[in-house]
């Protein structure tokens, strides 16, 4: 993948973060554990809340695969073929809070398993003559599985200490998808010279950044929050957005389809709901 | 149900007047005969017991029975066509009167809360109840005899729609393969069998009857059908039926998948008496001065299917590419004279430019609705089952045959119901978005984690590493809690 020096030291620069992040995490673990209560470094809780270790985020995302936006194609067969509407994607995140950083907040992996599917009538080969329809009765279809592994850095210190419901985050890390091509016949295929098929299926390997904003629900009742505790450990319930960059673009791949959604001059957008426990 | 007494005992007492003259005395005698010395003899009613399985249908030889006929007191079109038999267990109970033995018949009718045991019902102008063979007929085990009668389907079925009076007596062979196409529509006709008992004097007794349900003809066929096409396949939809009987669809093809381009690829070899493509010549305008070919008139002899008209030129333009230089053989119209002929298609009027030629010109057509016979069923596989589906893929096909489907519902007897109007379709090629991407120079694909080039990219690598760490990692700290 060609990238301007700036992107590449970008690049460079989140994959150390994320390396360096997770190595730190991993060894530390342990650590804080053991001193969960008088330790620099700790996993700390108030009183009167149930431990809190993870986050879980149920996401949706509008998502527009940037397949066209691979400088290898001649052409747009992404946007001649599915338009330019965006579909929407299905996901979910667990996050490991293994580390708390006082007066700041936590720190820890995450990983994350999404699906989206976009659908459209295929074009005949050999389409006839107007005013006849070009297109045939076959859906062709891109089912894509973003999947990825961050470090999630959450300043939740303006919740907990200055009472302010909003917790500012921040994930980088690495991302791959899972994407398959195919019709109503099963998975699409072209001849590949030689007698054989390659089938329309892969995998894409890229980063993935993400800048959000929650919003914790708990200061619209805490009674109702202070039962959800106590009932089933949920701590903190927030609805969030967060703008993120899924590089899917083939990171150390001679091939790959290019199947991320946004960039850093156009982010992609996410919401849902996340729930500390 | 009333003694009955026969006709020729009647007469016998006529008779009996005649001779003696006594005509008070010996009415007295008939009359005694007529309500003592029956009641005598079946002092004791014959009693007819059936026996614990009620019904029973079996085969009468080859074909199993029909795997959707799970209640046996409804007979279907399947039950008819395959000649089946019902089995009724009796148990028939008669006291010794010094015959050697006694009849048994057994008659159906169609009229509700018609007694067959009654002989008018049986015979004679008003007669609704036909005779239907029954095996054994006899009773040789006096006085309890324990039986198991078979009754043909299709002789149960033989007079069923009649007027009165017509066919009751059973002729020889039975009821023939026409009796599986006596119902005109749709829905469960009611049917009683009811057995009759008789001695050698002419008495009889019936009491048990047995209601059956006759159904031949499946529920309506759905509406709004298009015939879309894909790439090896062809996908129908319909709308919603509203008929609450309709449990399921049968999809009717020709050619059978597979089977394309074969001169017998279906059930019926008179479907495929013709390639699916034929060529149809057509003038060049000579003789209509010169103009176009709109409103000339082809049609094609084979009823029911679709095919593929090619239409060349005929004349100076294309008399090498027309093979006959009119029509090609099996092939009958007209040519310009507008004289009345059974239009199949008209030559589409936006495809010829006045003054040249329609070389190359292709249509579809399709004819009358073809029948079930016509029109190979495709495998089991292609029965759509729920009367709420509306759509079906037909797969495993290929590409530039021309194919003609249909559509059955059916019920829960799985008998098919009128086919609906057959459409014509040719699968064709599709251009996906993996096949766009590809021709725009898209190199990606092969497998999922497919390895490219040489080892394993740097980036999986990274990735797979991390994952690895956090599974240590996490298995590291639940030993130490």
């Amino acid at each position: 993948v060609s990238l301007p020096r700036r992107g590449r030291t970008f690049v460079a620069a989140l994959l150390t973060f994320a390396a360096c992040g997770g190595l730190t995490t991993l060894a530390l673990s342990g650590e804080a554990r053991a001193d969960d209560e008088t330790g620099v470094l700790m996993t700390g809780h108030r009183t009167f809340e149930s431990p809190q270790n993870f986050n879980i985020e149920l996401r949706f995302s509008p998502y527009t695969p940037r397949v066209d936006y691979d400088p290898s194609l001649s052409g747009t067969p992404y946007t001649s073929t599915f338009g330019t509407s965006a579909r929407i994607e299905f996901a979910m995140e667990f996050d490991w809070e293994a580390l708390r950083i006082p007066h700041l907040g936590t720190i820890g992996p995450g990983l994350s398993l999404g699906y989206t599917e976009m659908s459209a009538l295929a074009l005949l080969a050999n389409p006839p003559a107007p005013p006849k329809s070009p297109y045939s009765a076959e859906n062709t279809n891109l089912a894509i599985y973003p999947m990825y592994a961050v470090v999630v850095l959450r300043a939740d210190v303006l919740d907990r200490e200055a009472h302010i419901p909003f917790v500012p985050y921040i994930k980088v890390g690495l991302g791959m998808a899972l994407w398959r091509a195919y019709n109503d016949g099963g998975t699409s295929s072209v001849p590949n010279g030689s007698g054989g098929t390659i089938q329309g299926q892969g995998h894409t390997v890229g980063t993935q950044v993400a800048l959000g904003l929650s919003f914790d629900l708990n200061v619209l009742d805490a009674h109702t929050a202070r039962e959800f505790d106590n009932a089933l450990g949920v701590n903190h319930t927030y609805v969030f957005g967060e703008a993120y960059v899924a590089g899917l673009t083939g990171l150390g791949q001679s091939h790959a389809m290019y199947v991320g959604n946004g960039s850093f001059t156009a982010p992609a957008w996410a919401f849902g709901l996340a729930f500390e426990f | 149900m009333p003694l009955q007494t026969s006709p020729w005992k009647a007469l016998a007492c006529a008779r009996a007047r005649v001779r003696a003259g006594t005509v008070i005395a010996l009415a007295l005698a008939c009359l005694a005969v007529v309500l003592f010395a029956p009641r005598a003899a079946f002092a004791q009613t014959v009693t007819q017991t059936m026996g614990t399985s009620i019904l029973d249908f079996t085969p009468s030889g080859g074909p199993s029975l029909h795997p959707n006929n799970v209640d046996a007191t409804w007979i279907s079109y399947t039950d008819c066509e395959t000649d089946v038999q019902i089995y009724v267990p009796l148990t028939v109970t008669v006291p010794p009167m010094g015959f050697a033995y006694y009849g048994i018949s057994a008659y159906a009718t169609t009229i509700s809360g018609t007694d067959c045991g009654i002989s008018t019902n049986r015979s004679g102008a008003t007669g609704v109840c036909w005779q239907v063979a029954l095996s054994p007929g006899v009773l040789t085990a006096i006085p309890v005899q324990q039986a198991t009668y078979q009754i043909r389907v299709r002789d149960l079925l033989r007079d069923i729609g009649q007027a009165a009076g017509v066919g009751l007596t059973y002729p020889n062979g039975g009821g023939t393969e026409a009796a599986c196409h006596v119902a005109a529509q749709s829905g469960a006709i009611p049917l009683s069998l009811q057995f009759v008992i008789a001695d050698h004097g002419g008495n009889e007794d019936s009491n048990v009857q047995i209601g059956l349900n006759v159904e031949l003809i499946g529920p309506a066929p759905p509406t709004g059908i298009t015939l879309g096409v894909g790439e090896g396949l062809l996908k129908l939809s319909w709308t919603p039926v509203s008929d609450p009987n309709t449990q399921g669809f049968n999809i009717f093809i020709d050619p059978l998948p597979g089977k394309e381009g074969l001169s017998v690829d279906a059930a019926a070899p008179v479907s495929d008496a013709k390639p699916p493509t034929i060529d149809v010549c057509v003038d060049e305008g000579v003789i209509d001065g010169g103009v176009d070919e709109a409103g000339d008139a082809i049609s094609i002899p084979v009823v029911g299917m679709c095919h593929q008209v090619t239409v060349y030129e005929a004349g100076s333009i294309q008399t090498t590419a027309c093979p006959s230089n009119i029509l090609t053989s099996g092939v009958t119209g007209v040519i310009d004279s507008g004289t009345a002929v059974p239009v199949t298609t008209t030559l589409d009027a936006s495809a010829t430019t006045a003054g040249t030629n329609d070389a190359g010109f292709t249509t579809v057509v399709s004819g009358t609705a073809p029948t079930l016979v016509q029109l190979g069923q495709i495998d089991p596989n292609a029965q759509v089952g729920g009367g709420t589906q509306t759509s079906a893929t037909i797969t495993g096909l290929k590409d530039g045959y021309v194919y003609t489907v249909a559509i059955a519902a059916i019920d829960n007897l799985n008998d098919n119901g009128p086919l609906s109007v057959p459409q014509c379709a040719t699968p064709s090629p599709i251009d996906d978005f993996y096949s766009q991407y590809r021709a725009d120079g898209g190199l990606a694909g092969g497998s999922f984690c497919a390895l490219e080039g040489v080892g394993i990219p740097a980036g999986t690598g990274v990735f797979g590493l991390i994952m690895v760490g956090a599974c240590v990692a996490l298995l590291r700290r639940r030993r130490e809690q």
